[in-house]
């Protein structure tokens, strides 16, 4: 039906809870690998590890979301796939130790053993990490909305982290315009990003 | 660049509509001026868009927040997505009331239980025999695969010891190309008796045949070469495999190496089936002719299967195919495949060669050991090209290779059979080994953010006309909103909420007459009948239940074929028609509790029930992409509304009956006759899913709901809209009219109810 659908749909749970529709799990996997991903490289996985990670998590989700069964009261889906991630981290972290201890590795045993308890810090980071997640997303979308130039001035700027000054030749825009380019953009990012989360069952 | 002076700063509402666009031309062209050189007020623009949070650690460089292009995680998503969405079923009840009933709870909420010390993780797959897991061993903590036997099939003490023996056997096999056994165990000592495999990621290779049809030559040879070689082994153990077929044939990814699953359990399940039902069910098409006919089998037999898997990989086709088992089963005894280079010239004689052979009706005419197969692929295979050492299988020598190898050796007047000489030494040292060369499959990044830029920035709607206010909005439930009845006179509300419970409200009092608590999970359905006495309910637990709408007491509650995702009461007496998750489709009388009318209904769950005005035909909607209308009294089907490019949710009559409207995950609302299923109209303007439509009992009316928050109301007859209603801040799924036609209620994600008044819209 030529029928280009966007990368998120906030209603994607609803429907891989129904379960039978193929185009939910490409929307819901594009969504949340590289959240996974990235969320495990950044807790110093290396690229492999990383991809196994993500992977097995994403099965373990994809048999347990029909059943929709984590607790809504304790913060939700967002709260549920970190569970689930979090404890895939500590097995695998677990098992390296393990292997670290039988090959006689008492550095790495050491560093293992000496990684402080973050579970708080671990959390915060994990919602940070979703957040920018979802705005890549939101970003995505709502692209088609604005202009090169606006689009442009707002990438330079918040994304790449530029001055105004540095960039106003380049695209031949006042500094001005390009707050408001920046701005604009901004405001419907946190709107999308609202609106994606304030639809998570 | 001080903020220059307060008085020449503008202040933040004015920044608030310069960033939403809604500052006049003049006016805006100043700001932005001011804007130039105050550092003060572009601090102060970007705090008014994203509110006191910044939002510039969220967006920076997120670019880099992608994984590289050569990072193992493109593979590893494309696998997951492949995997996920074959493997995924629909629920059905089955699965969530029996076969999932002999685990124990879990002691951590990420899992679905535990089965002695397996914590499970999730369903991999269902099969004819029962149901594969993923489990994790907490003892020896790695991921393995258990398969548990379907309870039913084992009810008998003795089919059970069997299948545990049969099981032993093949526990004892081991080798890099079969999936190795860990354990054969019954819970608890004496309950359901489960396997504990190797956990294998990648997929089979009948989901590779059937993306990619025919395959390489390359992997034709190597993957043939790793089953022969993995069928060796088993052979060697007096053991048949009985089922090879490409479902059975694991790539284990990366790499693709080939592993061999369900050992000698297509006996054991045979067995079991038989006794109950005396007859074979299952997929014939690789099946050898004697075995076909229900004769002796030995390891030849896996050698013609081995020649039809081949045969598939090298056509695309399986060599006997047929639209039913009998059909097939005669054309494997009977007829001759197409030969193999006229559906594909590619395909080297040597191959062909072997292929037919393999696939000879007599067994004595095929080659006499799968160790000699593996040879004859791994020749063909080091014509080819260098082969890495990784690929090569150890091939142990079968049992008449041993004897005439032995016989060989004691008297060397017998001439050689090169065919079953030591084919492993030969294999390892006929082949080259060189490095191996990678093939990276790079999944195609699109980038980004690069699209072609369109019209310039739109911010929000903006209602061309005055905004219509709901004249009420009840809010203060617990949750969403699933589903939205009124009562005849409109004095009523019941509405169904995802905390179990439905809450009945008072429209002109704006407050909640009662709270029912009526369902361990989401209400997805609730329904009052014709006279407004009785209020119907439907939720995963599969029960309907009854209430009196005046004192709320349970009138009765009937349980029905399986988890409820919509209902709607008949428009003439008591009937209620159901659909459910699973995509039954059926019809109960709420005043007895018993079923009226079964139909054959749909591949998925149906979101959407309607009764057409005069009670006679039901419309349903389903996720398997369709809609379709049956007769109310016999459950046949009349016709099938096929165009959705999703799936369907939501569906209602107009009021004469000539027409029903439908909704869906393609944005769509489509309006098809319901004499013919062809489409008369399609309106666009939603810009995302729809997932409920209603049609006005009186007025050319319909409204359409969906996650774009919005209420669309369209002129029936124009065929176009009327307005959209803002106001909704979540996702809807539900709309009403009231019988008379004056109000409509429309409910969702945000937990409110909102009433709208349908003379305002006129």
């Amino acid at each position: 039906m030529g029928h280009v659908s966007p990368p998120t749909r906030a209603s994607l749970l609803l429907r891989l809870r129904d379960g039978t529709s193929p185009e939910a799990w490409h929307e819901f996997v594009k969504l949340y690998s590289p959240l996974i991903y990235g969320f495990a490289r950044n807790r110093g996985l290396q690229d492999a590890d990383s991809a196994d990670l993500m992977q097995d998590v994403l099965r373990s989700v994809s048999g347990a979301v029909g059943r929709l069964d984590y607790d809504r009261q304790k913060g939700g889906f967002r709260a549920w796939l970190f569970t689930v991630t979090r404890n895939k981290l500590f097995s695998f972290q677990e098992r390296r130790r393990s292997q670290a201890i039988a090959s006689g590795d008492t550095a790495a045993v050491e560093q293992l053993n000496n990684a402080p308890d973050r579970a708080n810090h671990l959390e915060a980071e994990w919602d940070r990490e979703y957040e920018r997640r979802l705005a890549a997303a939101a970003m995505e979308k709502i692209r088609v909305e604005f202009n090169e130039k606006t689009w442009q001035a707002f990438w330079l700027t918040a994304v790449d982290g530029l001055s105004a000054e540095d960039v106003k030749e380049r695209l031949g825009m006042s500094t001005g315009s390009i707050y408001v380019a920046k701005s604009r953009v901004l405001a419907r990012v946190k709107q999308e990003v609202e609106h994606m989360m304030s639809d998570e069952p | 660049m001080e903020r220059t002076s307060c008085k020449s700063c503008p202040g933040e509402d004015v920044l608030r509509d310069l960033i939403g666009g809604e500052l006049p031309e003049a006016e805006q062209q100043e700001v932005v001026e001011h804007l130039d050189g105050c550092s003060g007020c572009q601090q102060v623009i970007e705090k008014v868009a994203t509110g006191a949070d910044s939002w510039t650690h969220v967006v920076e460089h997120i670019d880099r927040a992608q994984p590289p292009s050569d990072s193992a995680f493109w593979n590893a998503q494309r696998q997951v997505e492949n995997a996920m969405a074959e493997t995924y079923v629909p629920l059905t009840r089955d699965t969530r009331e029996t076969a999932l009933d002999f685990l124990q709870p879990a002691n951590d909420p990420a899992y679905l239980g535990r089965l002695d010390h397996f914590d499970i993780a999730r369903v991999i797959g269902r099969g004819g025999m029962g149901i594969v897991l993923e489990g994790f061993d907490t003892h020896l903590r790695r991921s393995v695969a258990i398969k548990v036997l379907d309870p039913s099939l084992l009810k008998n003490e003795q089919a059970r010891q069997r299948f545990c023996r049969e099981a032993r056997t093949v526990a004892s096999i081991s080798h890099e190309h079969v999936v190795a056994m860990h354990d054969v165990s019954r819970s608890d000592g004496e309950g359901v008796p489960y396997l504990v495999m190797q956990m294998i990621n990648g997929e089979t290779l009948e989901a590779r045949l059937n993306r990619e049809g025919a395959l390489p030559v390359r992997d034709i040879l190597r993957i043939g070469m790793q089953m022969a070689a993995g069928l060796t082994a088993a052979h060697m153990q007096n053991l048949i495999h009985r089922d090879i077929k490409p479902a059975n044939v694991l790539l284990e990814s990366p790499g693709g190496r080939v592993k061999l699953t369900d050992f000698g359990l297509a006996r054991a399940a045979e067995d079991i089936k038989l006794t109950q039902t005396g007859f074979v069910t299952g997929t014939p098409m690789y099946m050898a002719p004697e075995q076909a006919l229900g004769e002796e089998l030995d390891e030849r037999a896996d050698l013609f299967s081995l020649g039809a898997v081949l045969y598939q990989m090298a056509t695309g086709h399986p060599p006997f195919a047929g639209s039913t088992a009998l059909a097939v089963l005669r054309k494997i005894t009977d007829s001759q495949p197409t030969p193999i280079r006229e559906l594909n010239a590619d395909i080297p004689e040597s191959l062909v060669k072997l292929i037919d052979q393999l696939l000879s009706k007599k067994p004595e005419d095929r080659p006499e050991c799968t160790a000699s197969v593996a040879e004859r692929l791994a020749g063909m295979l080091s014509e080819l090209g260098p082969l890495s050492p990784l690929q090569v299988p150890s091939i142990p020598m079968c049992e008449n290779e041993m004897a005439q190898f032995a016989r060989t050796a004691a008297n060397p007047v017998v001439p050689q059979d090169v065919k079953c000489a030591n084919a492993k030494r030969k294999l390892i040292f006929g082949l080259i080994c060189a490095s191996l060369g990678v093939v990276l499959t790079l999944a195609l990044i699109v980038p980004m953010l690069m699209r072609e830029p369109q019209n310039s920035a739109s911010q929000g709607t903006t209602p061309s006309e005055p905004v219509i206010e709901p004249v009420a909005v009840l809010s203060g439930n617990a949750g969403p909103v699933w589903t939205v009845a009124f009562t005849p006179d409109a004095s009523t509300l019941a509405m169904g909420i995802d905390d179990g419970t439905v809450k009945l409200w008072d429209v002109p009092g704006k407050r909640i007459k009662a709270t029912i608590k009526a369902h361990p999970g989401p209400v997805w359905a609730a329904t009052i009948n014709r006279d407004g006495t009785w209020l119907a309910t439907g939720s995963d637990d599969g029960r309907v239940r009854i209430f009196d709408v005046v004192t709320t007491d349970e009138v009765r509650s009937f349980e029905v074929s399986g988890p409820i995702r919509s209902m709607v009461f008949s428009p003439l007496g008591n009937n209620v028609l159901i659909g459910g998750r699973t995509g039954f489709v059926e019809i109960w009388d709420a005043g007895k509790g018993e079923k009226v009318t079964t139909t054959k209904g749909h591949a998925a769950e149906v979101v959407g029930v309607a009764y057409s005005p005069d009670g006679r035909t039901i419309a349903t909607a389903s996720g398997d992409k369709t809609a379709k209308l049956w007769n109310a009294e016999t459950g046949a089907e009349q016709l099938t509304l096929s165009g959705h490019a999703g799936g369907v949710y939501g569906i209602a009559f107009s009021p004469k009956g000539s027409h029903v409207v439908t909704g869906g995950w393609d944005k769509e609302v489509r309006l098809w006759e319901t004499a013919t299923g062809s489409i008369a109209h399609t309106c666009t303007g939603h810009d995302s899913d729809v997932w409920c439509v209603a049609y006005s009992p009186t007025a050319p009316l319909g409204a359409s709901v969906g996650e774009d928050r919005l209420v669309h109301i369209w002129d029936t007859n124009e065929r176009a809209h009327v307005t959209k209603l803002p106001g909704h801040t979540g996702t809807l799924y539900s709309a009403s009219f009231s019988r008379d036609g004056r109000y409509l209620v429309t409910a969702g994600r945000d937990g409110t109810a909102r009433v709208w008044d349908m003379q305002l819209v006129k």
